[in-house]
């Protein structure tokens, strides 16, 4: 993918995004002080609860009108207001620019719908780069058309990549892992590293279309993006047949990581994708909203 | 070698590549780029282990398609090989003609080049039997049919191109006999090919075997009709045009009171003038040659005379001579050009012997005319009855049949059996027998010819009783000329060789004194009284002509050998390659067929005779060409001296689709499951036939 493309694939996820917010978490996420409530008290005007006063609280917290009912010392407790954050994984593996397919469109043209949904969310956002190691990606705070990179030449295991982290994803925030899955890696080591810590997370696969369903026929040397490796395969409806049958193996799996884990996975074909930038499939997946 | 009939048929053979090129677009391996190959890995060890296949994994099915679709080629292109054992006939007309011998700027002949046409031409044959018919003016067979190339070089060695004319055709019809309908013929000459033989060229051959046919059996005329209709003739012409200069002809008369007169005919066969020098040499006295039996015919020729004539281009000069060669064998030769053969000629004297000639009439008149015809002849002499060899008489006394110098012919005038009957004129139409000699130019017309009554029934009063038992016994009167039924002239052959004439006349009353017909007769009767004594006649002939020995012995041979320059020194009788021609009742006849001076040797006596080419057609090399026309392996040919393999190619290309079929069904196990089961659409898929076979 050039850098035609490439920005091209950007303009088109934002302009995707803008209908869309991202979801509020179920689990109450934490972050800086902003407008939406966090889970733990602060000064919002939002009550919470009472407790009995404590040396060093705040004098001005104490329910006078509660002292004269009950001659007891009485802490009003208000909600704190918090500033939700984003972080969002993009698996920058050769895979995911495979040649001849829309996955390297599709993913910067996702990475940038999702980090407009969280701009239309209030929410703060970082984007990591799980390459050899996951690590923010230069500019990925602000507008997308200021990141910088990443390319997809990693060959490295999105597991490692978990546990190498440069930067510590936000506790309590909102994780978004955008990969195609295809990796033989454990899946519950991924998506328990993702879960942790974070009020939700969410785990978008993206397969190109000859991903999900092969069409091809005949004898093929088949390359693994990956690794470069040569397997020379007759494809016939056996060999497709046994494909699917690993594809829904893995995917079982992954899903099964995710139930467990509390989260949401949602599956997106690329070219279908590329095709109207339609976040349909995520909404459904409550990821995001309408705004 | 295999020969192919329908070889256009081998552009199918394209489909070879084609079906290669498709094989191989349909099992090579295409590059597919894929996010991960942990998903196939299941599927790849299904199919083998995951082992990496070779491009040449499947090649059985391939090369028996390929194999199939070459035998089909093969057998569509019908091809035929050699039947084993076939020996192919091959008769070679050869020209003869002495035009073969011309050369070329290089020094090379026609006839060189004819032989390594036959050559390149045998060479392309596996075996064969070959036979040689030189085409002069008669064809002759050289030798038997050889099957090796040294014995054909042998024969060739008597293929001397010395005739004056070639006939072709009748060499062409002879080989056709001789050679059958089967054979292949090869005409070798430095004449284009006629244009009426090139229109049909077969039918000389086909009339040849036609006459074969009507001789077999009618079944087998059935089957041999095909191979009647064969084009077997190859005509391959080696001449090359050049210009030449030629002597096309040359007669000696005989003068014994001027001397000899020589008239010869220069052609300027060419298109530019050109001037001849003409060169005159004689050779030895037929005396020193008589005499001395080494002697060669042309002694030591001894040039006397030199001129030279200008020749226009194209055109034909005659040039009479009167040279100073009486007695001697007269040479003449202009220079060197492209054709030797007829650069020169050799003219023999005749020979200058007066027939001595006897005269005994009691009627003056008739004497003295028979005197004077005699003696205007100029090849007699009168002398007295006992030393002629030819009297004229009317006396009824027999005459000996043999006087001192030989055998004494006579002619007796008969007044009848009454003279004093009278006489029957007839004045026509007279019965003229033309094949007597005594007729040649004989013209009776206007005359009165009287004769007296019963004289032809007379009984032959001259023959005796000893005559009769011993050599002269009557063979029959044959009549030269009569009126209806009365013969007037009759010639009576005897045993001995010599000849009776009785010439029934009363000449006061006829008109024969007063004709021209009567000095006719008389010199007739001499030159034909001359061609019997013995000697050789003509002296100066062309190829083909006969000539005539007469021989002083009835019984024995005769030897004539060629003298070659540098062989004269050598007795005849010593000579190799003469040719031995047996003398019966003291005739020989002999039909020269080469130019060139021949000592001929008969009875003890020496004689020489010149035979002389010239011809203006073979001279004219203008006209020579190289060309070829006709081919050998037509398709008749093919057919009958060649095995078709069609048939085999065909089987053995349905053997190989039969396996080819039991391939595919013993590795899809099945019909429509050639693919492992793989599904619809998938038996087709050429790899899957050979996979199985490959691993």
């Amino acid at each position: 993918m050039d850098e035609r493309e490439r920005r091209a694939a950007l303009e088109a996820g934002r302009r995707a995004g803008l209908p869309y917010a991202l979801s509020r978490p179920q689990q109450t996420p934490a972050g800086l002080m902003g407008e939406q409530l966090g889970s733990g008290v602060g000064n919002s005007i939002e009550f919470m609860d009472y407790r009995e006063y404590a040396p060093g609280d705040d004098l001005r917290r104490i329910d006078w009108s509660a002292y004269a009912r009950s001659d007891r010392l009485i802490i009003k407790l208000n909600r704190e207001e918090v500033t939700p954050h984003l972080d969002l994984l993009i698996d920058t593996s050769r895979s995911m620019d495979l040649t001849g397919t829309a996955k390297g469109r599709a993913t910067w043209g996702l990475a940038v719908a999702l980090a407009t949904a969280a701009d239309n969310a209030r929410m703060t956002r970082r984007v990591y780069a799980a390459g050899r190691r996951l690590e923010p990606i230069p500019g990925g705070e602000g507008d997308p058309s200021g990141w910088h990179g990443p390319n997809f030449d990693a060959a490295w295991s999105l597991t490692d990549a978990l546990h190498e982290v440069a930067v510590p994803m936000r506790r309590r925030g909102v994780r978004v892992l955008v990969s195609d899955l295809l990796c033989p890696d454990d899946p519950w080591s991924i998506v328990s590293r993702l879960a942790e810590d974070a009020s939700a997370a969410c785990v978008v696969q993206l397969l190109a279309r000859d991903d999900a369903d092969p069409a091809w026929n005949g004898d093929l040397r088949l390359i693994d993006s990956e690794d470069g490796q040569l397997r020379e395969i007759r494809l016939d409806a056996s060999a497709v047949s046994r494909y699917h049958e690993q594809l829904d193996r893995l995917r079982d799996q992954w899903r099964g990581a995710c139930v467990r884990a509390g989260v949401r996975m949602v599956e997106v074909i690329a070219e279908e994708l590329a095709a109207d930038w339609d976040l349909a499939a995520l909404a459904r997946a409550e990821v995001v909203r309408l705004v | 070698m295999p020969v192919l009939g329908l070889p256009l048929l081998l552009v199918g053979l394209a489909a070879l590549p084609m079906v290669a090129g498709i094989y191989w677009l349909r099992t090579r391996f295409r590059r597919q780029e894929v996010s991960t190959l942990f998903l196939w890995r299941s599927a790849i060890d299904a199919q083998g282990g995951g082992r990496k296949k070779n491009r040449m994994q499947t090649p059985l099915a391939l090369l028996l398609e390929l194999l199939a679709i070459l035998l089909l080629v093969l057998a569509a292109t019908a091809p035929r090989v050699l039947r084993g054992g076939h020996t192919a006939v091959v008769t070679v007309v050869l020209d003869d003609s002495y035009s073969m011998t011309a050369t070329d700027g290089a020094g090379n002949d026609a006839r060189q080049r004819a032989i390594d046409v036959l050559r390149r031409e045998l060479d392309t044959l596996r075996r064969f039997r070959v036979r040689l018919v030189a085409a002069g003016g008669e064809p002759r067979v050289l030798g038997e049919p050889v099957t090796d190339w040294p014995e054909v070089q042998a024969l060739l060695d008597d293929w001397e191109c010395a005739s004056a004319t070639a006939d072709l055709g009748a060499a062409v019809a002879l080989a056709t006999e001789i050679g059958g309908p089967r054979q292949r013929l090869l005409v070798l000459s430095d004449h284009p090919m006629p244009a009426a033989v090139r229109a049909t060229p077969n039918a000389v051959v086909r009339q040849g075997a036609a006459e074969e046919d009507a001789e077999a059996e009618p079944v087998a005329r059935d089957e041999e009709r095909p191979a009647a209709e064969w084009g077997r003739l190859r005509w391959v012409s080696v001449g090359r045009p050049s210009a030449n200069l030629a002597i096309i002809n040359a007669v000696r008369s005989p003068d014994a009171a001027q001397g000899d007169k020589v008239l010869i005919e220069l052609a300027n066969l060419s298109e530019t003038p050109a001037s001849a020098t003409l060169t005159l040499s004689r050779g030895a006295p037929q005396a020193a040659y008589a005499s001395d039996e080494t002697a060669s015919p042309l002694g030591e020729p001894e040039a006397f005379s030199r001129s030279t004539v200008p020749l226009p281009a194209g055109e034909t000069k005659r040039v009479w001579l009167r040279p100073e060669a009486a007695g001697r064998p007269l040479i003449i030769a202009i220079g060197d050009d492209a054709l030797a053969a007829d650069n020169h000629v050799v003219l023999m004297p005749a020979a200058a012997r007066p027939l001595p000639v006897a005269v005994e009439l009691g009627d003056a008149a008739l004497a003295r005319a028979i005197t004077q015809a005699v003696e205007a002849s100029g090849r007699a002499k009168l002398t007295s009855p006992s030393g002629a060899l030819l009297k004229f008489t009317d006396s009824l006394d027999p005459v000996p049949s043999h006087a001192g110098s030989g055998p004494v012919w006579s002619v007796r005038f008969d007044r009848g059996a009454n003279p004093a009957a009278e006489s029957q004129a007839y004045l026509g139409p007279f019965v003229i027998d033309f094949d007597h000699p005594l007729a040649e130019g004989l013209s009776l017309a206007g005359l009165v010819w009287a004769v007296g009554p019963e004289a032809g029934e007379a009984p032959d009063s001259e023959q005796t009783p000893a005559d009769t038992a011993t050599h002269a016994v009557e063979l029959g009167g044959r009549p030269v000329v009569s009126a209806g039924n009365v013969v007037l002239l009759r010639d009576d052959a005897r045993r001995d060789g010599t000849h009776r004439l009785t010439w029934r006349l009363r000449p006061e009353e006829s008109t024969w004194l007063q004709s021209a017909a009567l000095p006719i007769v008389v010199w007739n009767l001499i030159d034909w009284r001359q061609s019997e004594r013995p000697g050789v006649s003509p002296v100066n002939v062309r190829p083909g002509v006969p000539v005539s020995i007469v021989s002083n012995q009835p019984r024995g041979e005769a030897r004539v050998v060629r003298i070659e320059s540098g062989q004269d020194s050598a007795p005849v009788a010593d000579l190799d390659g003469a040719e031995v021609l047996p003398i019966d009742d003291r005739r020989a006849t002999w039909v020269a067929d080469r130019a060139g001076a021949y000592a001929v040797v008969a009875g003890g006596r020496r004689h020489r005779v010149a035979v002389n080419a010239g011809s203006a057609g073979e001279s004219d090399l203008r006209g020579a060409t190289e060309d070829e026309f006709g081919v050998w392996d037509d398709q008749a040919a093919v057919v009958n001296e060649y095995h078709g393999l069609a048939w085999v190619l065909g089987l053995l290309a349905l053997g190989v689709l039969g396996l080819h079929a039991a391939l595919l069904y013993r590795q899809g196990g099945g019909p429509g499951q050639a693919s492992g089961g793989a599904g619809p659409g998938r038996a087709d898929f050429p790899g899957a036939d050979a996979r199985g076979v490959a691993t």
